[in-house]
């Protein structure tokens, strides 16, 4: 997994609320065939219900296809991201396309465990906070913002810096890009103890 | 006090603790699914490890497959290298696979609990948010990625934050014309699609002990829909008679053990929730949705809601983009509206009841010209029960396409789908934008009231088709 400490990059505002992992990530394409479909490159997919009008065509209007979000690596969303289906394509779609970090006030919640399994962050952040950030970066020349993940610290410009609190054991594993399967193997000893005296305590529960 | 049941169950799993609530809790059964598992087997190829525990593991192939009579493994393109993969690395890896053939077949959902692979008090895990269907015969069930997927495999458990618990009680009693889904789909309406989050629900009072396991299942399918962690029924009488017997159930004196078991942990008289909601069933109408998300929903009988009426912005402008998306007029009546699809099926509502409850209304009528009308069971096993019952002639006569087995229109696989602009009324989960295809509409109901759909060719009150 990459490491996540300090992020510079243009942020994009999508604050729609629910904006679910059917969206970010289609298992269609609007115009073409799923055969053809399945073939493409997840960031190609990504949003692609919001980015295209259902015959293929491009809506003009969609926020990260202005030259101004080219580049983006941040979204700022609305209430409730990442919801519904527990597709992991939603966080790998995201990730393909250069996105490291979502801030929103709430997300789903598997779309949220996926996210830190893959070094994504999703940062919680009241709405209003997420509304001037924002505002600010409207107002900025490059829509650039820091996430410092090492002094849990957002940087706009034109902002003071604004502080977010996350616990350690979210934010150690990003720190240092550790992978969850690695930690989970060390305790072999404690899972097979475990099984042991739970098949004697509830001997249905293993098929034989 | 004592704890709730998903208190005892968590305490019964936890492996390790790591502080601040999280543990390292065992699973006891994993489903998984061709959809999303395959990056999980690769990754498990790729680190030399094997499937820890293949007793406690089975697979199936649902979501990419074309329902066509005389389908094959193969005859849906786009899913064919995904679906070879699956039958592979089952074989590989040692994991009992329900192949397309095998009368065991089905969504996984459907299928999991019918085998007696979902067990009260268990913990079970597939890579798909609609697991928590499991919870209807008191397995706590949840969805996961598919990084977890391949670490349930490694290790035959996963890191969880302790959820919290919420009581949602359903009193009064279920009028006729109205289903499970209508009861799951009024509290999503009342209390949102983000209620849930954080939580794993208990569904309960006596509107829910007054359900069979059908129903049951079809109402913990969707507390994804309201956000939770899962969703979960006391397992009681019903749940037992329904699992005795079943393939995968515990048998003789493990049955009787598992029974004392299975009292003890949902013996659960006073304990305290950390939140409690309520639903009156006896004052619910059949719901519809109306909107982009399942708790965009109304009783049939009322008015497609007026965004201006909301006070919140964000929920304005929402409603505003759902209105436009769903192509209806605000203040307009919702039955009349005109329909071009109507699907049946689906981990929510493609079991056997569900399909009695649309042949009911399907009997010895027709559907509406231009009315696409499909027939998907949710598994094989519920296909032939149907057929013994006949219900297969019923939907045929009436007009409807009668399908073999799989997620089909639910999620627009398969080749089922909604064309775009179309209007479609569905038994599934999910009103998405998208979700049915691109630019697709989508009605939520029972199937009653998508039946009532497809032979009046419009959004109708099944209870004025009902005798
Ligand atoms: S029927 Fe629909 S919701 Fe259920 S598992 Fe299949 S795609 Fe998912």
């Amino acid at each position: 997994m990459e490491k996540f400490t300090v992020l510079t990059g243009v942020a994009a505002p999508m604050l729609m609320t629910n904006i679910n992992t059917d969206l970010i990530a289609p298992s269609h394409f609007p115009g073409k065939k799923p055969e053809q479909a399945v073939l493409m490159p997840m960031r190609e997919k990504m949003f692609a219900n919001l980015r295209y009008f259902p015959d293929g065509s491009r809506r003009p209007d969609f926020v990260l296809d202005q030259p101004r979000y080219r580049d983006v690596r941040v979204i700022l969303a609305g209430p409730n991201f990442g919801c519904g289906s527990s597709r992991e394509t939603a966080v790998w779609s995201l990730q393909e396309a250069g996105i490291r970090c979502v801030i929103a006030p709430s997300f789903g919640d598997i779309f949220h465990d996926n996210s830190y399994q893959n070094g994504l962050l999703p940062l919680k952040l009241p709405m209003e906070d997420i509304e001037r950030i924002a505002a600010a970066l409207d107002r900025s020349n490059a829509s650039e913002m820091t996430i410092d993940l090492e002094h849990c610290q957002l940087r706009v410009p034109g902002m003071d810096p604004v502080a977010f609190e996350l616990s350690d054991e979210r934010r150690l594993p990003l720190l240092e890009g550790l992978d969850q399967l690695g930690f989970m193997m060390r305790s072999q000893a404690d899972i097979v103890a475990f099984e042991q005296s739970d098949e004697q305590a509830r001997p249905w529960a293993y098929p034989r | 006090m004592s704890r709730t049941p998903f208190e005892k169950i968590w305490d019964q799993h936890v492996v390790k603790e790591f502080g601040d609530g999280r543990a390292l809790i065992h699973i006891d059964r994993h489903f998984a699914q061709e959809g999303t598992s395959g990056r999980a087997f690769d990754g498990l190829r790729a680190a030399g490890l094997p499937v820890r525990r293949p007793d406690l593991t089975v697979g199936t192939i649902d979501h990419g497959l074309s329902t066509l009579p005389g389908r094959k493994i193969d005859s849906y393109a786009a899913s064919t290298v995904r679906n070879l993969a699956m039958r592979k690395n089952c074989h590989d890896f040692g994991v009992r696979l329900f192949d397309i053939d095998d009368p065991n077949h089905g969504i996984v959902h459907v299928v999991g609990p019918n085998l007696g692979f979902a067990l009260p008090g268990c913990t079970y895990v597939c890579g798909d948010s609609h697991t928590a269907s499991c919870g209807g015969v008191g397995a706590w069930a949840w969805g996961i990625g598919t990084t977890e997927v391949m670490q349930v495999f490694a290790t035959q458990t996963l890191i969880m934050r302790k959820p919290k618990t919420l009581r949602a009680s359903f009193t009064g009693t279920l009028p006729r014309g109205l289903y499970a889904k209508d009861m799951i789909l009024a509290l999503i309406g009342r209390y949102g699609i983000e209620a849930g989050v954080g939580h794993v629900v208990q569904y309960a009072g006596p509107a829910i002990s007054a359900l069979p396991i059908e129903g049951r299942l079809t109402v913990c399918n969707m507390s994804i829909e309201f956000g939770a962690r899962g969703g979960l029924i006391a397992a009681d009488d019903t749940t037992f008679q329904y699992l005795h017997g079943r393939e995968m159930s515990p048998k003789g004196a493990l049955w009787d053990q598992a029974m004392a078991d299975w009292r003890a942990l949902f013996d659960n008289a006073d304990c305290q929730y950390d939140r409690d909601l309520e639903i009156d069933c006896s004052r619910i109408s059949p719901q519809v949705t109306w909107g982009t998300t399942p708790q965009d929903v109304i009783a049939v009988d009322a008015m497609v809601p007026d965004p201006a009426s909301a006070t919140d912005p964000a929920r304005r402008a929402m409603m505003e983009r759902a209105i436009d998306y769903i192509g209806l007029t605000p203040g307009q009546p919702i039955a009349g509206t005109p329909i071009d699809v109507a699907f049946i099926g689906s981990c929510t509502n493609g079991r056997l009841s569900d399909l009695q409850a649309a042949a009911e209304v399907a009997r010895g009528r027709k559907v509406a010209a231009g009315v696409k009308a499909l027939v998907v069971p949710g598994a094989a096993h519920v296909k032939a029960a149907a057929e013994a019952l006949g219900l297969h002639k019923v939907f045929l006569e009436a007009g409807f396409e009668w399908r073999e087995s799989a997620c089909s229109m639910c999620v627009a696989a398969g080749g089922d789908i909604v064309p775009p602009g179309k209007r479609s009324i569905s038994t599934s989960n999910r009103n998405f934008e998208g979700r049915q295809g691109p630019g697709a509409r989508t009605h939520l109901a029972s199937p009653a009231m998508v039946a009532a759909a497809a032979v009046t060719g419009c959004i109708t009150d099944v209870r004025t088709l009902l005798n």
